[in-house]
């Protein structure tokens, strides 16, 4: 089945499997517009009477907040009926998105944590100890702007400080 | 004064603030407003000059700055300020969007009596009106800033087609590590237009010195929300600036003539992890 969205989005989505366990597989952009048809294909796969749907990732280059809202809703319902959804090898960029919009249990495990946008951390980085240290070092870019501020005030307070001393020398 | 980097009250990083966001909201003493297609920012200046204004001034005006404007103009016709005391905090600011990457051009229109005395040394370029400091704007050089535009109306599919001018801007300039930061930002800002703003829309993206320049405006003057703490899921609203915040070097909101912009930065530099 191909989605195609009226702005251009497209989303390709194949599944296969057996009774135990199905394999959807999507190739292209999850966003608001390809992710509510993408929603009603895994319900309904959960509904087939399988116990695990894995979601293959590794050819989708895009995802929205909006797309990831569309993969936890279909998590849970798979909780409620007793069906584990799991994401399987998702571009770094998109591992990252699912870390901060805290959907990162979406992912199997052996799935590794990224830091920054196209940085990869070492597997036992903690999750808590890299948000820690992305918003220290955004407070101290703001504090480092102020301080600018700062700067400037006090060098053109020295300079005014100074012409009057000369005025006064010069009288 | 409405201004990001408020201090979380709870969530999971409590009392760590989202301090990359400047929202400026326009009141009485403080008026804003920002033109998109010259990227010029006019601040209007109201009422008499005392600590209280001085403070919304500079904070205002740093705001302005990270948005990186060609150019910011004050307007100084409506402040009252016989003695001159505010020169300094023009004068700081000057030299601060001077010294900015990439510099940004402070030009102070219709000072009169003693401000304008005490502007005339130090560095400030003041302009008798601000019609004379639109004028000046219009001469002035574009810098070679090269810009990418589209007019885009309110419809969800439209986020394609913004975020792929984003990535291809990006392919152009030699910068593929921002090509998914860059989509993932205007996706959201465009989605967040058509769905809280619901009007025509016009999407920028330019090069601004070291910077990548995101910009999305709307019909709507309703700012966006200040981000307080981060919700611990993803259905909880304002999930998409809270993304955009996280992804940007910076981000805010400036009121234009007509609705708003969101706009945000990327710098090109991969940022240093200490």
């Amino acid at each position: 089945m191909t989605y195609f969205g009226d702005g251009g989005a497209r989303l390709h989505v194949a599944v296969r499997g057996d009774a135990d366990q199905l394999t959807i597989t999507l190739t292209g952009e999850l966003d608001r517009v390809s992710g509510p048809p993408l929603a009603d294909v895994l319900v309904g796969a959960m509904d087939t009477g399988v116990r695990s749907v894995w979601v293959s990732m590794a050819q989708v280059g895009f995802v929205d907040v909006a797309g990831v809202r569309v993969l936890v809703d279909a998590y849970e319902a798979g909780a409620g009926r007793g069906v584990v959804l799991q994401l399987r090898d998702p571009q770094p960029h998109i591992v990252w998105l699912l870390q901060e919009t805290e959907a990162a249990h979406l992912l199997s495990a052996q799935a590794a944590p990224v830091r920054d946008l196209g940085r990869r951390i070492a597997p036992h980085g903690d999750a808590w100890a890299d948000e820690r240290d992305r918003l220290l070092r955004e407070r101290q870019q703001r504090t480092a702007e102020h301080q600018r501020w700062e700067d400037v005030r006090e060098d053109l307070a020295d300079a005014r400080e100074r012409d009057l001393d000369r005025r006064e020398d010069r009288r | 004064m409405a201004l990001g980097g408020t201090e979380g009250k709870s969530g999971r990083m409590a009392g760590m603030p989202v301090v990359n966001g400047y929202v400026v909201s326009s009141n009485p003493r403080v008026t804003c407003v920002h033109e998109p297609t010259q990227a010029v920012t006019q601040v209007m200046v109201h009422g008499g000059w005392g600590h209280r204004l001085r403070d919304e001034v500079s904070w205002v005006l740093r705001a302005c700055v990270a948005e990186t404007p060609r150019v910011l103009l004050v307007d100084a016709a409506r402040l009252d300020d016989p003695a001159g005391e505010s020169a300094a905090t023009w004068r700081i600011a000057a030299r601060y969007a001077a010294e900015s990457d990439p510099p940004i051009s402070v030009i102070v229109c219709a000072a009169a009596g003693g401000l304008r005395r005490r502007l005339a040394t130090g560095g400030v370029e003041q302009v008798p009106s601000m019609a004379a400091g639109l004028a000046a704007v219009a001469r002035a050089d574009d810098r070679a800033a090269v810009t990418h535009h589209v007019s885009l109306p309110a419809q969800h599919g439209v986020a394609a087609l913004a975020r792929t001018m984003a990535a291809d801007t990006c392919v152009a300039f030699a910068l593929p590590h921002l090509d998914y930061p860059a989509r993932l930002i205007v996706s959201e800002l465009v989605g967040n237009a058509v769905e809280h703003a619901g009007t025509n829309l016009d999407v920028w993206v330019s090069m601004r010195g070291a910077m990548v320049h995101l910009a999305v405006q709307d019909r709507s003057p309703a700012l966006p929300p200040l981000l307080d703490a981060r919700p611990g899921n993803v259905r909880a609203g304002g999930m998409g600036l809270r993304i955009v915040a996280a992804t940007a070097t910076a981000w805010g909101a400036l009121p234009c003539a007509v609705g708003k912009v969101v706009w945000a930065t990327l710098a090109t530099r991969l940022r240093r992890v200490s």
